[in-house]
């Protein structure tokens, strides 16, 4: 390849850090190609600072919530057949942690089943993480009347849990459920 | 915020193609970003980047059963947006005389072209360097310097001749460093 065909080449490869071999050797033994791309190189250079560049986190959470509000009506439920199977399967972890949890709990008072309990709260809280946010942690609570006290009877992390699953799973533990 | 690893950026597709909205509302929340900067580079307009980053999740949404697996779902987005900033550009520039400003005419005609920069709203100096490259050049220069797609993927995501997106890229390359050498940037 003569200069003209190198420094066209070389052109086509602005940003890229690896050129192909035979360029390569050009390069080695030619002095104007070789400044050439190393001008081109500090080009990049300065170009490359806004490679980064994004909108200020407020414009683009302006941006995200506005895409929400259009996509919300008159769409589809975005449960499927599949999502509402797991979350069958959610609802039945959440109460299968309370069941085997005021069971041991009774066993360690070591009194017989004759006391009622009912859920008296039902604390659904968000991860912290932002990346995270569509992570639901569910907590409930039991409270045991013939000892007036209160029983932590299990937490649940439900990963990607979506407003109609939190809602159906709020619904059917709402405080009050006898136990 | 930590992007998404490939596996699960494909299990969120699939969900949102699906029709699940909090699927597509995390991919929303993660791409949002790259989108949005490629459709500031564009326009060099706040406002009017972020309406059309906005455009481009919403139409995506409701076309999402036209996408095909064979082009990856990031570049589908890059194309949606890449589509809706060019026509935006289009219709700005038929109420705005003034158009585009390119950098050749802009050294030649004007003694102060930065002036012409400034009226673009563009905050970033990188931004107003590029700014003076026409529409197709900026978008092809765009995406393969920024988001180092190759040439081949360009063509596929404009529809465009192989050929022409690389004398594209060339012909912004030669721009940009004449540019750069008559603001006296050292090279």
């Amino acid at each position: 390849m003569n200069c003209a065909q190198v420094q066209e080449q070389l052109e086509l490869f602005f940003g890229s850090e690896k050129l192909p071999e035979d360029i390569g050797e050009h390069l080695r033994n030619c002095e104007t190609c070789r400044s050439h791309w190393e001008e081109l190189q500090r080009l990049s250079a300065r170009l490359g600072e806004d490679a980064d560049f994004e909108p200020s986190p407020s414009d683009l959470q302006r941006a995200i919530a506005g895409v929400g509000d259009r996509i919300k009506p008159d769409e589809a439920p975005s449960i499927t057949p599949v999502s509402r199977l797991r979350q069958f399967s959610r609802i039945a972890a959440v109460l299968l942690i309370v069941g085997v949890a005021y069971t041991t709990y009774l066993i360690g008072r070591k009194q017989a089943p004759s006391t009622v309990a009912v859920v008296t709260d039902t604390v659904v809280t968000t991860a912290a993480d932002s990346a995270e946010m569509d992570d639901y942690f569910v907590s409930i609570l039991i409270q045991d009347f013939s000892s007036d006290g209160y029983f932590e009877a299990g937490e649940l992390l439900l990963d990607d849990l979506t407003e109609e699953e939190l809602e159906y799973l709020t619904e059917h533990m709402t405080v009050g459920d006898l136990l | 915020m930590k992007h998404l690893a490939q596996e699960a950026l494909d299990e969120l597709v699939d969900k949102a193609l699906a029709g699940d909205r909090t699927a597509f509302s995390t991919l929303v929340r993660q791409l949002m970003g790259p989108i949005a900067a490629l459709t500031y580079r564009m326009t060099g307009d706040r406002d009017a980047s972020l309406d059309l980053a906005q455009d481009t999740f919403v139409a995506a949404w409701e076309n999402r059963e036209s996408f095909r697996r064979e082009a990856g779902f990031t570049s589908w987005l890059y194309r949606i947006a890449s589509n809706k900033t060019l026509n935006y550009l289009k219709s700005h520039k038929r109420q705005s005389p003034t158009g585009e400003i390119d950098l050749a005419e802009a050294s030649a005609a004007n003694s102060d072209p930065e002036q012409d920069f400034v009226k673009k709203e563009l905050a970033s100096k990188v931004l107003g360097f590029t700014a003076g490259l026409p529409d197709q050049q900026r978008l092809i220069f765009d995406l393969r310097f920024y988001k180092e797609m190759s040439f081949q993927e360009i063509a596929e995501m404009t529809g465009r001749a192989l050929g022409t997106v690389k004398t594209g890229y060339r012909e912004a390359i030669i721009k940009l460093r004449k540019h750069a050498l008559e603001k006296g940037w050292q090279l």
